[in-house]
Parts: C-alpha cells; sequence; structure tokens
C-alpha cells in the first residue's frame, strides 16, 4: 500500500529502507523520498521503524534469532 | 470552555473527510483498472460520507460552534483490491467506535438532539463495514481472480 501519498511511496519501499540501514524518519526521507513533503505519514514511518527494529533484534534489544539457553 | 458536543462532531468530521478522501481515490484507481462495479460502490460511499459531514457540519453550527474542515488525518492507499478493502475496514471499524463514543457523550450530556442525528449513522456505517468484510470473504472463498473477473463490466 502506498503510505507516502506525496511521493507515491509504498510501505514496501519503506521497510527495504529500514532493512538496509535507514533508522530514523529523515533516514527513510533520505533513502526513499517517503515523508519529505507534507509529514503526515511520519508517525506511521516511525511506527514501521519500530516494529522493523524489533523485529530484527527483539523487544527490548534481545535478538530473536538467538538461541535460548 | 470548548462544548465537548461540538469537539466530537468536529472528530467525527474529521474521520469523515478521510473516508471521503480514501473511498473516492480507491474509486478512480478501481475505474482506472477496469473494476467498474467496485470503483461506482466506492464513488457512490464517498458521496454519502460527504453528506454525513454536511449534517455534522449543520449540527455544529446549530449548537454556536465551528465545524472544522481543516483536519485532515493521514490515511493509506491500496496497491490492489484486497488492500483496498483492508483499508476501508480498518477506517470503518474506526468510524464505527468513534460515531457510539459520540453518542455515548451526547446522551451524558443530555444532549439527545445531536444523539438522534448520531444513532441511525452507527447502523449505516456497520451496514458498510458489513458489506466490505463480505468482499473481503469472497476474495477469500473465491479467490482474487474470480473476484476481480466479478467487478467489471463487460
Amino acid at each position: 500500500m502506498f503510505v507516502c501519498l506525496c511521493g507515491a511511496v509504498s510501505d514496501t519501499k519503506i521497510r527495504d529502507a529500514i532493512r538496509s540501514g535507514a533508522h530514523t524518519a529523515d533516514d527513510v526521507g533520505e533513502a526513499c523520498d517517503a515523508g519529505v513533503q507534507c509529514g503526515k505519514c511520519r508517525t506511521m514511518i516511525e511506527a514501521m521503524i519500530l516494529r522493523e527494529l524489533e523485529q530484527l533484534v527483539g523487544p527490548g534489544g534481545r535478538n530473536t534469532e538467538e538461541t535460548p539457553r | 470552555m470548548s462544548d465537548p458536543v461540538v469537539g466530537a462532531l468536529n472528530g467525527l468530521i474529521a474521520v469523515e473527510l478521510v473516508a471521503v478522501n480514501q473511498y473516492f481515490v480507491h474509486a478512480k484507481i478501481c475505474q482506472h483498472w477496469g473494476y467498474e462495479k467496485l470503483a461506482a460502490r466506492f464513488r457512490e460511499v464517498s458521496i454519502e460520507e460527504m453528506r454525513d459531514v454536511e449534517a455534522y457540519m449543520d449540527r455544529v453550527l446549530l449548537l454556536g460552534g465551528l465545524p472544522n474542515l481543516q483536519r485532515l488525518d493521514a490515511f493509506q492507499v491500496g496497491e490492489n483490491v484486497p488492500e483496498a478493502l483492508d483499508l476501508a475496514v480498518a477506517l470503518e471499524e474506526s468510524a464505527v467506535q468513534k460515531l457510539k463514543d459520540a453518542v455515548a457523550l451526547c446522551e451524558s450530556v443530555d444532549d439527545l438532539g445531536t444523539a438522534a442525528l448520531l444513532r441511525p449513522k452507527v447502523a449505516d456505517e456497520e451496514a458498510q463495514l458489513d458489506w466490505l468484510r463480505t468482499q473481503r470473504s469472497l476474495i477469500d472463498q473465491i479467490g482474487e481472480a474470480l473476484y476481480l473477473a466479478s467487478q467489471v463490466n463487460i
């Protein structure tokens, strides 16, 4: 779906940018032009960053891929 | 002190304005894709939501407030029909909840006139939500391709 309507940027592109290292809304804007015009979608972009980072490292910073002891 | 009922009505206007725009953009996109039947439905709903905005504006003015049409919250646009339907379901769920909250508020301050205006809207939005969920269920039952074929006017 399109998250940033000003730049016609989809959730897929935003997620790709986050996975490639864009970990703030400004970074995402620089990487794929999302959220840089009216800024209304920035709240959603920030929520997507949190969700992606949590999936990457697990809630509270714990890596979910780590083998439990 | 600001009137809580006027605040609630302006909150509903904000929700409806998102609905007007989200349905209208999906109507035009579906038309562009060739799904004329779905496009016609989305367009019709968009215009119905605009009529709701008008009714809420009239009520705000009657209560001595100023209708706020300036607030337009962010919304998303589907890249395909199932996404457009999912976004509409989420929108209607939020609209139904906000309407119920507004009815409860109106009754708590004894504004039965506004409550009477809003009550039938709850049923209208629930009917729309039910229709959307049925479309989503049809896609699951008969498959996306068959569902999309049923939306083409040929």
